[in-house]
C-alpha cells in the first residue's frame, strides 16, 4: 500500500466513555496529532464544567445553590437554554433535570453530542478534511476515506452487541444512539410513567449536536419518536423496540 | 444468485412495510448529494446550538437549519399518510437486478436483491437468505429492508468504519465492536 496515507487511530477516555478520532489526511502527522490532542482536551475540559460526578463542576455548583443560573459561563447557559428549546419541542419527553425530587440540573442527555461537535472545531481549525470522530457512539464525519468512499457506520444490535443491524455511509454528517445498554442513567422521560417501548433509537442528520438531542428525546417518546425524528428537515431514525422490530424513516426513495 | 423457498411471498410482504416506514423518503439519497456537492457541508451544519429561543440571554443567533428546527417546533410533524395513499405496486420489473452483501442480523445474514424501475424507484426487492420460521425475525428483517436496501445499492461498499449504539462505559468499550476498529 505504497500510495496510501497512514490512517490515524487514537482513543481516548472521557466522559465516562470512550472518544476514538479517526483521520485520512494527508498532511502533516505532527499537525495531525496535535488537533487531536486539543480534540480531547475539549472534551475533557467541557466534562470537567457539565458533569454532575464532580463536585467542583458548574452544574454541580448551580445545583448547590452557589452558583446562580445568570452567572453560569456563556456555555452553560448555551446548552441549558437549547435544552429548555428541546424540551418543549419533545412536548416534555425530554428533560434537562432529573425526574425525582429535588430535579437535580443534568443535561446530560443533550452534552455528549454538544461536546463532541463542539470539540471537533479543533479538527476542522486544523484544516483536517476527511475523519471521524466517534464519542461513546455519537459520531461525526467529514470527507471521505482515503480510498474515495464514505465512512460507513453500522449500527449495534442492541440485543447482540458484536453484532450490526444495519450499516449507513456518513458524508459530512453525524450519528447518535440512545439506547438502555449500559449507560442508561440519563435517559428518562420527563412525561413519567409508561416504560420505554424502545431498547435503541438512533438518529442520523447535519448536526450531531441535534441528532444526539433529538436521539435522547425520541428514545423518550418510544415508537412514534421515528416520525417526530423526521419532522426536522435532514434528519431521519433507526429504532429497535423491545420486541425486536426495527423501524426507519430513512430513504427508501429513489437511488441517485 | 439462488433465492430462498419464498421470495415471491417475502416480497408482496416487504414492499407495504417498506412504503409505510419511508416517511422521509429520500434523506440518506439527499446526504449523499449534499455530500458530493459540497464537501465542507452543503447541509449547513450550525457551528453553534444556536435555537430560535428568545427567553435566555444566549448570544447565539438563529441559524439556518435552527430556524428549520424552529418550524418544525411551531408546526408538529403531521401523522404517517394512511396506507390509502400508498402507490399502487408495480406489477412488473424489467431492470436488472442490483444485489448487495450478506449482512449479519442476529438471526443470520440477509442479502437484499432490488430491481428498480426506470426513474430510480424501488420495484421489487427479495431477501437472497430468507429469515428463520421466527416471527420477531420476520419482522426485523421485512422491516430492516429499507435500511438494507440502501447498503444493496451501494457497489463495492465493504465493512464499516464506525459504529453507532447506546453509550458503553469505558469497561464496555474494550469488548465493543468500536475496539475493534480503534485497533
Amino acid at each position: 500500500m505504497p500510495d496510501r496515507p497512514t490512517r490515524f487511530k487514537r482513543t481516548t477516555r472521557v466522559m465516562g466513555t470512550v472518544a476514538s478520532i479517526h483521520v485520512d489526511d494527508g498532511v502533516d502527522p505532527e499537525r495531525i496529532e496535535a488537533a487531536i490532542a486539543e480534540t480531547f482536551a475539549e472534551l475533557e475540559r467541557i466534562e470537567a464544567v457539565f458533569t454532575t460526578f464532580r463536585p467542583t463542576s458548574v452544574i454541580s455548583r448551580i445545583n448547590r445553590g452557589e452558583l446562580a443560573l445568570v452567572d453560569a459561563p456563556q456555555e452553560v447557559i448555551e446548552v441549558l437554554d437549547a435544552c429548555t428549546w428541546l424540551e418543549h419541542a419533545s412536548n416534555g419527553a425530554f428533560r434537562a433535570r432529573r425526574p425525582e425530587p429535588p430535579h437535580l440540573l443534568d443535561p446530560a442527555g443533550f452534552v455528549k453530542g454538544w461536546a463532541a461537535e463542539r470539540a471537533a472545531r479543533q479538527l476542522e481549525e486544523a484544516g483536517l478534511r476527511s475523519w471521524y470522530l466517534s464519542v461513546g457512539g455519537d459520531l461525526m464525519a467529514r470527507g471521505r476515506q482515503a480510498d474515495g468512499t464514505p465512512w460507513s457506520v453500522g449500527v449495534v444490535d442492541p440485543f447482540e452487541r458484536d453484532r450490526v443491524l444495519a450499516t449507513f455511509d456518513l458524508i459530512d454528517s453525524a450519528a447518535a444512539t440512545s439506547g438502555t445498554a449500559e449507560r442508561g442513567a440519563h435517559l428518562w422521560d420527563g412525561r413519567g410513567g409508561a416504560p420505554h417501548e424502545l431498547v435503541q433509537m438512533t438518529v442520523i442528520g447535519p448536526s450531531l449536536t441535534w441528532a444526539d438531542a433529538f436521539a435522547t428525546a425520541a428514545f423518550a417518546i418510544g415508537r412514534s419518536g421515528v416520525d417526530w425524528v423526521s419532522g426536522f428537515a435532514g434528519y431521519g431514525a433507526i429504532a429497535v423496540d423491545r420486541e425486536g422490530s426495527l423501524s426507519t424513516s430513512l430513504s427508501t426513495g429513489s437511488a441517485a | 444468485m439462488t433465492s430462498s423457498p419464498r421470495p415471491a411471498s417475502l416480497a408482496r410482504k416487504a414492499l407495504p412495510a417498506l412504503v409505510l416506514t419511508g416517511t422521509s423518503i429520500g434523506l440518506l439519497t439527499q446526504l449523499d448529494r449534499a455530500g458530493h456537492a459540497s464537501p465542507n457541508g452543503g447541509l449547513a451544519v450550525p457551528g453553534t446550538t444556536a435555537t430560535p429561543s428568545t427567553r435566555a440571554p444566549s448570544t447565539t443567533s438563529p441559524s439556518g437549519a435552527a430556524s428549520g428546527l424552529g418550524r418544525s417546533a411551531a408546526n408538529p410533524p403531521t401523522t404517517t399518510p394512511p396506507a390509502s395513499a400508498v402507490p399502487a405496486t408495480p406489477t412488473s420489473c424489467t431492470n436488472n437486478p442490483v444485489s448487495g452483501p450478506a449482512i449479519m442480523t442476529r438471526f443470520g445474514p440477509v442479502q437484499v436483491t432490488a430491481q428498480l424501475n426506470d426513474d430510480g424507484t424501488l420495484c421489487d426487492i427479495t431477501t437472497a437468505t430468507g429469515p428463520s420460521d421466527d416471527r420477531r425475525s420476520m419482522m426485523i428483517n421485512t422491516r430492516a429492508l429499507p435500511v438494507l436496501r440502501l447498503r444493496a445499492l451501494q457497489a463495492g461498499g465493504t465493512g464499516f468504519q464506525a459504529v453507532t449504539g447506546a453509550t458503553l462505559t469505558s469497561q464496555g468499550y474494550r469488548a465493543s465492536l468500536q475496539a475493534i476498529l480503534d485497533a
